[in-house]
């Protein structure tokens, strides 16, 4: 048995020992906790950096800069204690900047903000991302300045001037401009979460690897941007341009169109002239057969045929003229509708009872200035063309309106349809193709079978109306029918037919003298003839120069002058102005195969008439009897 | 039909958003879309209306509970992140869910626990399967609630569940109930019908040095072990001369409170106690859960990661050897906050989630929530713990 001290002695022994021991035990477990700190740390470090390559797998190449700096903030919200976070990001202006307050919920504020507003030249010193505490002497200088305006822009909202953390991480292109910066903020708090730290000292090397992959991404979301702007406009560009080339095709081809329909109508009007000549021969020596003829019947009878051959002949070189734009032009202020209204009887007979016609005027166009004649030719040959796109019958219209601006694509892009009067002829016929609706203007172009039509109708139409300043145009599809539309330029005025005036006076036969100009020898003989022998004194003269001496000898004695148009050396038109410095109320009867070539009149003057060939010698005689009757 | 549970789950940042994107992933498993009752727990960082609302507006009206914790716990997953929420939609023919909320935690713990006694004395049924309960973690004494919980219930039902989080901010915890979360509350769910709750729970903590006695102490506060500053005692055994109580320290050192010897062998020889706050004044330690009373003999514990998972895999292990192999209708399982990511980093889902799953089954509904207190039976008392894991399965009669 030990003995009390021996015991005493054990016991502080054992005492001593339990101290050692307590004080290894505290020794391990502060090691442990050091140990468990270190891997979490690395954990931490580990969770940060996985978060940094997800951000940069998702946003190398994303071209949205609000996502990309948006998910920069979340991951710098995800790796430290935050409060505040803002980015701001330089808009192309150079003077203005989008500016956003990053909430906790991944959302954001987003306003822009004028650059001189934000007080953050500071910004611009830094090179790489910074940390400042509120102690530190740029906070004050530097740092304040900027979160006081942030405070502004934000509407006072916010109480970020508190904040004691701050980290700056500024933006910079390549070359080393900045253009944007972010900017986290961390209030002075007793609380310090567990898994989010303040950001610190230890942290920049992660922050400068989370800025140069921020930059390189906003950087390339910046030139996608400008790239795309840029294509957009080469895209805007390219499309006008094609619309353009589109539009120059489609006018090298009716100028192409036009040019042919202007040479196919000079050949026409050359041919016309050369056969009226000959047509005012035949029938004029016709005529007197006819007249000398009247007691031998079968004589008679075959005179008449030759008559109607004639006729028919004219017609035929009438249209031609129509087409070539060498018509006679008597323009008068005309109310299409009714002009149109007063044609329905006659149009309602010639198209018979199989198709049903319809006018629908609107009372609110307003008047044109054409050829009476030439439009009421046009509304026929369009109404003649609908009939018989209907052989078993249909419906026919004629309608007026105002020109809409979708007119325009009748005749060209560029067209403008103000201002002008529309009247359209539209049937639900057999329509044509494309084919067909290309030629369907071309004189002798006719879809009938031979002996049916002289392929005369539409281009006779076309002609009037080019004479008239208008435009024609058509739509069709096979088997829905057709629609003509023609533009007539609006001019205001008073339609003397409103007025209840005759257009045409009666004409009644006289006496006097007349200088006859007339270079066609056979024309010249043949209406002297018929002139004296009705009663008048004829002057000759077989040009005009020759007239033109006939006419200041005598000219006191002249009552009217007949000349042709065309004449070698002095033409009709020049002929006229000299006689009529001697005697300025002469009136003037011009004859001709063609109108207006040689005269380079737009319309007649007062005591002037215009004759086309061939023409009767009743219808010489009324020309003349109504000329001397208005001179009088 | 039995029980069918389906958990839905979103890490959504906006609150509404992720409430209804849980909800509707819920709710999308049951016959019609129709829950008995929906369970939730989520972080604190959401905006707790808009996620009450974005979960209403696809759940308008079905009786609902649960809290905020650090971290949601699901199959396979273990989200201890700042915006995470879980909802599991319980639907059931054998089971039925009476849901209930109180206020004034902190100040009245004692009359809470009578009140929700009466709620569930007042429950028409005799067949009072359990009662799950989620009070606030930062304040009242839970120890108290439990005892009178206890002490008025008119039969004796399993206690289990855990005590609201945040994410270690310790600032404020949240409770679900109806269409408004709170604050300072418990939320309740009375589970009445055909059926059982198997209860495990384990902590995995090591004593560390000699045992000590509480000198003072008074309602949650031990200001004196041995006759020292409670703080000046723990300090000695922390890294660094911390000079503030933070999560790593709240974590690393615990104290273990004495049990009776008779359990043992069931549980172990202390239940682990957690200090949450410092009084650097007085050098106190406050303790949520209430007791360590003057007098009161302690002994400093430390965690120990392999005793953690050990013990956790023996909860689940227990469960399935007290009902032959067979596997639950829906788990719940409540881990302390300290236990997760805290100490096992990255791993905390393969260490001390995955293998309880493995165990009582991979696709059987699993939801819970790091806790900051968890609640659960040793022997036929209830009990507060802290570092612990308390696993509840619900097998019902089918």
């Amino acid at each position: 048995m030990s003995d009390p001290t021996t015991q005493q002695l054990e016991i502080e022994r054992l005492r001593k020992l339990n101290s050692l021991l307590n004080e290894q035990v505290k020794l391990l477990v502060q090691t442990e906790q050091r140990l468990h700190r270190s891997q979490w740390d690395r954990d931490q470090e580990f969770h940060r950096v996985s978060g940094l390559a997800d951000f940069a797998l998702e946003h190398s190449s994303a071209d949205d800069a609000g996502r990309i700096v948006t998910g920069a903030v979340r991951l710098l919200r995800n790796s430290f204690d935050i409060d505040y976070a803002f980015s701001v990001i330089g808009e192309p202006d150079g003077e203005h900047c989008r500016l956003r307050l990053h909430r906790a919920d991944g959302s954001y504020d987003s306003s822009i903000a004028r650059l001189a507003d934000l007080h953050c030249g500071w910004v611009e010193t830094l090179q790489q991302a910074t940390l400042i505490r509120r102690s530190d002497h740029d906070f004050i200088r530097n740092l304040l300045p900027l979160l006081e305006s942030l405070e502004t822009l934000k509407a006072g909202r916010l109480e970020c001037a508190q904040a004691c953390h701050a980290m700056c991480m500024p933006l910079r292109h390549p070359g080393g401009d900045l253009f944007g910066f972010i900017l986290v903020l961390k209030r002075p708090e007793e609380r310090v979460g567990y898994f989010k730290h303040i950001i610190g000292k230890s942290h920049i090397p992660f922050i400068r690897l989370l800025s140069a992959h921020l930059q390189r991404a906003l950087h390339n979301a910046l030139l996608s941007r400008d790239l795309k702007e840029r294509s957009g406009e080469l895209e805007e560009t390219n499309k006008r341009l094609k619309a353009s080339l589109l539009n120059l095709e489609q006018t090298q081809q009716q100028l192409s169109q036009a040019q042919k329909m202007e040479a196919i109508g000079r050949l026409a009007g050359g041919v016309a002239h050369d056969f009226n000549n000959l047509l005012t021969v035949i029938m004029g020596h016709a005529q007197l057969i006819k007249l000398a003829a009247k007691e031998m019947p079968p004589f008679a009878e075959d005179v008449n045929s030759i008559l109607e051959a004639s006729e028919r002949a004219a017609n035929l070189t009438g249209q031609l003229l129509a087409f070539s734009r060498k018509q006679p032009w008597n323009p008068e202020i005309i109310d299409l509708n009714r002009l149109a209204s007063g044609l329905v009887k006659m149009l309602t007979r010639l198209i018979g009872e199989k198709v049903d016609l319809q006018l629908k005027v609107d009372g609110d166009i307003g008047t044109i200035r054409a050829d009476r004649n030439q439009v009421e030719q046009i509304i026929m040959n369009l109404v003649v063309n609908a009939r018989d796109a209907m052989p078993d019958g249909g419906s026919l219209t004629i309608s007026t309106r105002r020109a809409r601006p979708e007119d325009r694509i009748l005749v060209t892009e560029e067209f403008d349809p103000a201002g002008f009067v529309v009247l359209s002829v539209s049937d639900n016929g057999n329509g044509m193709d494309e084919r067909i609706r290309g030629q369907i203007f071309d004189p002798f172009f006719t879809t009938k079978p031979v002996g049916e039509g002289t392929g005369m109708g539409l281009a006779t139409v076309y002609g009037l109306v080019q004479q008239s300043g208008g435009q024609i145009g058509v739509s069709s599809r096979i088997g829905s029918g057709s629609i003509f539309t023609v533009l007539f330029p609006e001019e205001s005025g008073v339609d003397p037919e409103t007025e209840g005036k005759p257009v045409r006076d009666a004409i009644d036969q006289g006496s006097g003298t007349i200088l006859l100009a007339e270079d066609e020898e056979f024309i010249r003989k043949l209406t002297s003839r018929i002139l004296e022998e009705n009663g008048y004194k004829v002057l000759m003269a077989a040009n005009g120069i020759e007239a033109l001496a006939i006419g200041k000898r005598d000219i006191e004695e002249i009552d009217l002058l007949l000349t042709d148009v065309v004449m070698p050396g002095l033409g009709g038109a020049e002929l006229a102005e000299e006689l009529r410095r001697s005697s300025p109320d002469l009136p003037v009867l011009y004859m001709s195969g063609y109108a207006f070539e040689a005269l380079d009149l737009k319309e007649l003057g007062d005591g002037e008439l215009y004759l086309p060939k061939p023409f009767t010698s009743d219808v010489l005689l009324q020309a003349i009897g109504k000329m001397l009757k208005s001179a009088c | 039909m039995g029980t069918i549970a389906f958990v839905g789950k979103s890490n959504d940042p906006s609150g509404f958003q992720a409430g209804a994107e849980a909800a509707r992933e819920a709710l999308a498993g049951l016959p019609g879309g129709q829950a008995d009752l929906l369970l939730v727990f989520a972080t604190a960082s959401y905006d707790q209306d808009s996620l009450v609302r974005g979960i209403r507006s696809k759940a308008e009206g079905v009786p609902m509970s649960g809290c905020s914790g650090e971290g949601v716990i699901t199959l396979r997953d273990s989200a201890e992140v700042e915006h995470a929420v879980g909802i599991m939609a319980v639907s059931s023919d054998l089971l039925s869910f009476h849901t209930y909320q109180l206020q004034s935690f902190a100040r009245e713990p004692v009359e809470r626990g009578a009140e929700l006694a009466g709620f569930v004395n007042g429950i028409e049924t005799d067949d009072v399967v359990g009662i799950l309960v989620f009070p606030d973690g930062l304040g009242g004494n839970c120890l108290r609630f439990l005892e009178s919980l206890a002490g008025n219930l008119n039969k004796q039902v399993p206690v289990v569940g855990g005590t609201a989080g945040d994410s270690f901010d310790f600032h404020r915890t949240f409770q679900y109930h109806g269409d408004h979360p709170i604050s300072d509350g418990v939320s309740a769910v009375v589970i009445t019908g055909s059926g059982e709750l198997e209860i495990g729970v384990s902590h995995g903590c090591k004593p560390i040095g000699m045992e000590r006695e509480i000198t003072r102490s008074a309602d949650g506060w031990v200001y004196e072990i041995d006759g020292r500053p409670a703080w000046g005692v723990f300090k000695e055994y922390l890294d660094g001369d911390p000079r503030d109580l933070n999560a790593e320290g709240t974590s690393h050192l615990c104290i273990g409170e004495p049990l009776d010897p008779g359990l043992h062998e069931a549980y172990g020889p202390f239940v682990i106690r957690s200090p949450f706050k410092l009084d650097k004044e007085t050098g106190g330690l406050f303790f949520p859960g209430g007791g360590l009373a003057t007098g009161q003999r302690i002994q400093l514990t430390r965690r120990d990661r392999e005793e953690i998972i050990a013990g956790a895999r023996d909860c689940a292990r227990g469960i399935l050897e007290r009902r032959g192999g067979r596997r639950p209708d829906l788990v719940f399982q409540f881990d302390c906050a300290g236990r997760g990511r805290v100490l096992f980093g990255r791993e905390a889902c393969p260490a001390i989630v995955e293998p309880l799953q493995e165990i009582l089954g991979v696709e059987t509904p699993w939801l819970g929530f790091h806790t900051f207190g968890e609640i659960a039976p040793i022997g036929n008392r209830m009990y507060y713990h802290n570092y612990s894991v308390a696993l509840c399965a619900v097998y019902d009669s089918i």
